[in-house]
């Protein structure tokens, strides 16, 4: 995948998005490859099935699908970079925890800046790994 | 290497290869008892088939098999005549994690089955009429039209056909349908004994308590349909499972 995007050799980055960085529908930089843009995320799509810490960052650039700029580039591009560092990443369910189902659940209160939508996002597991989780404004 | 793939019949009428793989599709049709051949009449609507050629490479490039499939023009079909409901509910993702994370606090194993023209085992609710296939017309015969009892690829309700066969399959087989994902099943013959089933169209996942009542019920899946037994679950929809003690 990283290939496809000419990113084979890419230098990894330890978190998917710089912290602190908001992003917005228009933000003053240039326009960006739409379609290129599109691919990306929709491989990052695929990759949450089994990535719940890319849950939020994709989900977060699928929202400027629509005109993406340079700003949202970078920012996609620097989530290839965190996919990079972590290719050995998947889940790991193991026998004999306690069978507790444990739920997390938060929301960033009205954090959208183009309409102070809020994000929720959530995640279920029995003990060991995640079986269910999400990103939703 | 590029394969160049035949577009319609007249291209193969005389290739030896593909005439066995139309042979081959045929008799999958006729072993699933799809059809009968009745009389064309005019107040009938009849719909058109066509073969499609698809040559399948081995990951080197060479090839490993060559594919023909049937198919209804199933574009023809009018909504309330040839059809009525044509969708096929499939597992939600979760639900298959769900499945893994369970059958891996419990220590069971999972496994996979998958069904062979999964489509061609659905028994269709409405009566639709197709054209005799090209190149294989029945002597004496080629006025007369095919009535389905079974669906043909291509058809618009297909999907649905094979959703409903299998759901009543496993009814039969006394499994319980969950109530709020309705391609899980699951059957609990004594206390304690428990089978979870999951559709995913032609794809079965499933895992259990017992491995006597697993292969008990891959017994009672491969004897109804045509299947291949995929054995430990470890490619599904896109992901890797790996299974260790």
């Amino acid at each position: 995948m990283l290939s496809k995007f000419g990113l084979e050799d890419c230098k990894p980055v330890s978190i998917p998005l710089a912290t602190g960085e908001k992003l917005k529908k228009v933000d003053g930089s240039e326009m960006a490859d739409e379609g290129l843009y599109r691919k990306i995320v929709g491989s990052l799509l695929y990759l949450t099935a089994t990535r719940p810490d890319l849950m939020y960052a994709t989900s977060l650039l699928s929202r400027f699908m629509n005109g993406p700029t340079k700003i949202h580039m970078g920012a996609a591009k620097r989530v290839l970079r965190y996919v990079q560092g972590t290719l050995s990443y998947d889940i790991e369910y193991v026998r004999d925890q306690s069978a507790t189902l444990i739920g997390f659940y938060d929301a960033d209160w009205a954090g959208s800046e183009d309409d102070s939508r809020s994000t929720s996002g959530y995640a279920f597991s029995f003990g060991s790994g995640a079986f269910s989780w999400a990103s939703v404004k | 290497m590029c394969i160049i793939e035949p577009e319609n019949y007249q291209e193969v009428a005389r290739d030896k290869a593909w005439q066995e793989a139309m042979k081959e599709e045929l008799e999958m049709i006729e072993k699933n008892n799809t059809w009968e051949l009745v009389k064309r009449s005019i107040d009938k609507p009849v719909i058109g088939v066509k073969w499609v050629y698809k040559t399948k490479l081995y990951l080197d490039g060479t090839i490993q098999k060559h594919k023909a499939r049937l198919v209804a023009k199933g574009y023809a079909q009018k909504s309330g005549i040839d059809y009525n409901e044509t969708f096929a509910p499939v597992a939600r993702l979760d639900t298959i994690l769900t499945l893994i994370a369970l059958a891996a606090q419990k220590g069971w194993k999972l496994f996979q089955l998958d069904v062979k023209s999964a489509f061609l085992n659905g028994v269709l609710e409405e009566d639709v009429y197709v054209e005799q296939p090209e190149g294989f017309e029945v002597k004496d015969a080629g006025h007369k039209i095919y009535k389905l009892r079974k669906a043909l690829y291509g058809l618009k309700q297909e999907p649905k056909a094979w959703y409903s066969e299998i759901d009543a399959y496993l009814s039969m087989c006394k499994f319980k349908r969950s109530t709020s994902e309705v391609t899980l099943y699951t059957r609990s013959v004594q206390e304690g004994n428990l089978i979870i089933v999951s559709i995913y169209v032609d794809d079965i996942v499933y895992t259990g308590s017992s491995e006597r009542m697993l292969s008990e019920f891959k017994r009672e899946m491969m004897q109804r349909y045509e299947m291949s037994d995929l054995g430990l679950l470890h490619h599904f929809l896109g992901m890797r499972i790996l299974q260790t003690d």
